[in-house]
């Protein structure tokens, strides 16, 4: 019954199908304007960062993305002086690469954009050689409750669904997720699978969504301390 | 989905957790509650038991700060006319002995003990009583006592204006009798303090 909303909401990195939230919109911007050669893009996990660069790489073809297992050799074959080099998930890098990377970007023929989680890169920006430096930082925000609503809301009505939620129900969603767009996506996707499966064995008691269903989600996806 | 009724149970138990913290949280506010009343009803001071004194009154009057509000007149003239006593009460200090009636029968400066009230719980009958007592037997500085005491319980009562125009009129203070009873019927109206007034304005 709900399985295209199920589908909907998987967690798979689409860039035709974008939701610009305003942290969204900012991080691209200021990526596509700044003229540091080294910018660093953070977030914690779940913001969205795989998938700006992803819709990066789509916006702009000549761009070269590499993934954060990359040694320093093999880096060496992907260095062109006129094109941004994204390394995502940056925080695998190890140590002489990354500043291997720094010493490139110093001689100003190479740009690289960093994509890592908050954490790692903050210790990395912490470091003597690194502080010294002028680095961009382009930090992707948890989306807000409004944009988390108009996320759901747009995902409901492209899929031509007949179900909408009610405002306390964004809110339960809301605080479980506190607006990290991985979870509300599994925990949307998750509730419909509970759903999906309580009408389709006639469970009385599920005929609509319910606290109880949104609490069971949350259980299912470790979000509720039992 | 095969966890379906496992996670219903799981979402019961924190239900029920929930409401039992709710309802313990309840009860340790009725507790906190009960406890606080208990407490405040404990520490209650016990009210004192009125004693009557019974050593003679002072002599010197005591001015009046604070006179008790009326029930007849509206607010704004019961502070009027409160502050009209007031003043009387600042010029009585100069209060001059009686010089028209030496006819003094039997002075009463100091009653007998017994009779003696306490101000603070005589009532205005009695009060008045005694300043018409006091005017009678000639001592109108008592008297006048008397009648700042009743205004005090009852400032609406033309009886005691009258009697304190009187006295007045008595200590040779004229005019100020006639203030006094011009005070008075800017808010009331009495025939017998109008007639009164015509009397000694002559």
């Amino acid at each position: 019954m709900y399985e295209n909303l199920i589908k909907a909401f998987e967690d798979i990195i689409k860039t035709d199908d974008v939701f610009h939230s305003f942290s969204f919109d900012l991080a691209l911007n200021n990526i596509e304007n700044s003229k540091n050669n080294l910018k660093f893009l953070i977030g914690v996990p779940g913001t969205g960062k795989s998938f700006l660069v992803k819709f990066y790489e789509k916006k702009y073809p000549e761009t070269i993305v590499l993934q954060g297992t990359i040694s320093k050799e093999e880096l060496n074959e992907f260095l062109y002086s006129d094109r941004l080099i994204i390394i995502d998930e940056a925080q695998l890098l190890d140590i002489n690469t990354i500043e291997y990377i720094r010493t490139l970007t110093d001689t100003k023929e190479y740009s690289f954009l960093l994509s890592m989680h908050s954490n790692e890169a903050k210790e990395i920006l912490n470091k003597e050689h690194f502080k010294s430096r002028s680095i961009d930082v382009i930090e992707l925000q948890l989306i807000t409750k409004e944009e988390m609503i108009k996320y759901i809301n747009s995902k409901l009505l492209q899929n031509n669904s007949n179900y909408l939620f009610l405002n306390k129900e964004f809110n339960i969603i809301y605080n479980y997720t506190n607006g990290n767009f991985r979870y509300i996506k599994k925990f949307v996707k998750t509730l419909f699978e509970l759903f999906d499966f309580a009408l389709k064995n006639n469970f009385s008691k599920y005929k609509k969504i319910n606290s109880c269903l949104l609490t069971m989600t949350a259980i299912k996806l470790g979000l509720e301390n039992e | 989905m095969n966890d379906f009724f496992e996670l219903e149970k799981k979402c019961k138990q924190i239900k029920r957790k929930k409401i039992i913290k709710i309802f313990l949280y309840f009860l340790g506010m009725i507790f906190v509650l009960i406890c606080g009343m208990l407490f405040n009803y404990l520490n209650k001071p016990e009210p004192k038991p009125k004693i009557k004194k019974t050593q003679p009154q002072p002599k010197v009057i005591k001015p009046i700060q604070k006179p008790k509000p009326t029930k007849v007149i509206k607010k704004e003239i019961k502070t009027e006319i409160k502050e009209k006593t007031l003043d009387i009460e600042v010029d009585l200090n100069n209060i001059k002995q009686p010089i028209i009636k030496p006819k003094v029968i039997k002075p009463i400066q100091k009653p007998k003990p017994k009779k003696i009230i306490q101000e603070e719980t005589i009532s205005f009958k009695k009060a008045l009583k005694l300043a018409k007592l006091y005017y009678n037997n000639g001592n109108y500085q008592n008297s006048i006592k008397w009648c700042k005491i009743a205004s005090k319980l009852d400032n609406t009562n033309e009886k005691v204006w009258k009697l304190y125009a009187l006295n007045l009129e008595k200590i040779g203070q004229k005019k100020k009798a006639i203030k006094v009873i011009k005070t008075y019927l800017q808010y009331r109206d009495s025939l017998d303090l109008k007639y009164l007034l015509k009397r000694l304005e002559k």
